[in-house]
């Protein structure tokens, strides 16, 4: 059939940004796993439905939907919820007062820190964070994916810059002990 | 306001550290940074910092998804009908591999089995409408290609193609080829 | 038990071949993202093409006596795709931005183009990508026409420019022979 051929195309084109995002929003391989295949099963429910021009941003804003459907589903596995801390850039002033080897942070940076503080950071500044950094969707798509404003999304992504600089100065910090 | 031997940023400086940082600042917010981190050491530091941040976040690597979980989507989905039973089955075994062996090894053969004698020649996979709005987009696209050589002054660069020319065409695709392959 | 584990993991490894899916066209060197067109969505006349491996296989068996030897045309063309959208006053712009972009794109990797108009009311760019062996793996086209379409056409696989000319003529696509004698008129 000829929506096999546009299904397997789709599937081709987004499967790993699928993946990768679950990832990151359950921090989990196989519940990951679970998310995009569900959300391949949709993409096929929906072939003839959704205009095929916004599949890109339909595809992500089911995996996104579907993570936090299942995030809250099982809350208690994630119950860690860093708040957002809205004097960060004093308190980033006040830890730059501390002694920081700028040779322990780089070690730090260069190891797997990296991606473990983007998962512990906060759902909502997560997801565009991901979405923009590491998938390279533009502001306006993922806006859309999410359904925030243009505004909120470039909020939440600077949020996420200054916490992930914060995580990882934790880190550092933890690992210098 | 910044003093020289302050370690006070301000709110929008640190913003703006961030966005050249990861790229995305304008021009002269670039600028500014730019100006201020030669003046300001700990303005250099930060911006230094979140850059090694940047730099780490954008070197992620992607994960690839395992090629048995689509083709296992793929297959289920591929021309049969959705409440398909064995689509059922090799949904269930993909998903949740929770089946003693021998059963799994059980459910594997008889799928192999009815798949291995059943799958449809590849023409029936689509409708006659279907080939025949395959045909007419097949020409659509293809008009565009020629259209593009046959209405455009063209200067063509040959030293792509191992020939060393330089000389206005307007002709179609075929001639094209003739003159630039000999073929 | 042992000989229940080799005949499951016989019949594991036979069905995980069975189950093999052709490779996927994204990850061909001729392939091209030519981004996200949503922005676009909202234009009048819309067209999106994507024809692969598997629906240019059926093409090519419906040979018959007007069209022979389809199969050896599109023999080795692993994907048509193309999107067309009507210009309006709305994305115009946009448009041309995305051609620009796509420009930038091929140019700075293993790209080639052969093909370049640039003028106020059209642009036109043809890209081809090589193997080693000098062969065209890949074909795209990008094309502006003012108060008229904006097209991106990608065509993977093994391209030889006469068979695009020929399977054009096949699929009613006016007969190119008589553009060489107006052409030799013109000069």
């Amino acid at each position: 059939m000829l929506q096999s051929s546009k299904f397997e195309y789709l599937i081709d084109q987004h499967k790993n940004k699928i993946f990768n995002y679950s990832l990151y929003m359950l921090r989990n391989h196989m519940d990951a796993e679970d998310i995009t295949q569900e959300v391949m099963v949709r993409i096929w429910q929906n072939i003839n439905k959704f205009n095929f021009l916004a599949a890109r941003s339909w595809i992500m804003r089911t995996t996104h939907n579907l993570c936090i459907d299942y995030l809250r589903r099982n809350k208690s596995q994630y119950q860690r919820e860093l708040s957002i801390d809205d004097n960060l850039s004093e308190r980033i002033e006040d830890k730059g007062n501390a002694v920081m080897p700028d040779e322990a942070l780089n070690q730090i940076l260069l190891n797997k820190n990296i991606s473990h503080a983007i998962e512990n950071l906060p759902e909502r500044l997560k997801s565009p964070f991901v979405l923009y950094e590491l998938q390279g969707f533009k502001y306006k798509e993922i806006s859309k994916i999410l359904d925030v404003t243009l505004n909120t999304v470039k909020v939440n992504i600077l949020r996420a810059r200054k916490q992930l600089q914060k995580e990882l100065k934790i880190y550092a910090r933890e690992e210098l002990k | 306001m910044l003093e020289k031997s302050s370690n006070k940023i301000d709110e929008k400086m640190l913003d703006k550290i961030i966005a050249v940082a990861y790229s995305d600042a304008g021009l002269y917010d670039r600028m500014v940074v730019w100006i201020k981190a030669r003046r300001y050491p700990e303005i250099k530091k930060l911006l230094d910092e979140y850059k090694l941040t940047a730099s780490a976040v954008h070197s992620l690597d992607e994960k690839t998804l395992s090629e048995s979980m689509v083709s296992s989507v793929k297959k289920r989905t591929n021309g049969k009908t959705k409440s398909d039973f064995i689509g059922s089955i090799i949904y269930s075994f993909a998903s949740k591999p929770l089946l003693s062996a021998s059963t799994a090894g059980i459910i594997i053969l008889a799928i192999v089995s009815v798949l291995l004698f059943s799958n449809p020649p590849l023409q029936q996979k689509y409708t006659k409408a279907e080939i025949e709005l395959a045909q007419r987009q097949l020409g659509e696209s293809l008009a565009i290609v020629n259209k593009v050589f046959q209405n455009t002054e063209i200067k063509i660069d040959i030293d792509v193609l191992a020939k060393h020319v330089s000389k206005p065409l307007n002709k179609g695709l075929i001639y094209l080829n003739d003159y630039l392959i000999g073929g | 038990m042992n000989k229940l584990i080799i005949i499951i993991t016989t019949v594991a490894l036979l069905s995980i071949n069975i189950f093999a899916q052709s490779t996927d066209v994204t990850k061909e060197p001729g392939y091209v993202d030519f981004g996200d067109f949503t922005a676009f969505e909202n234009s009048t006349n819309v067209t999106e093409v994507i024809l692969d491996e598997d629906l240019l296989s059926v093409l090519a068996t419906m040979s018959d006596e007007s069209n022979p030897n389809i199969m050896e045309i599109l023999n080795g063309i692993k994907l048509v795709k193309a999107n067309v959208y009507e210009i309006n006053d709305e994305n115009k712009d946009q448009l041309k931005e995305r051609i620009n972009e796509i420009d930038s794109k091929l140019s700075n990797t293993k790209w080639k183009r052969i093909v370049k108009t640039k003028g106020e009311d059209e642009i036109a760019n043809v890209y081809i990508k090589l193997n080693n062996d000098k062969k065209i793996i890949g074909l795209a086209v990008t094309n502006f026409e003012k108060g008229g379409e904006a097209a991106f056409v990608n065509i993977v696989g093994n391209i030889d420019l006469s068979t695009i000319g020929k399977l054009g003529k096949k699929f009613g696509i006016p007969n190119l022979e008589g553009v060489n004698e107006d052409n030799e008129k013109k000069e």
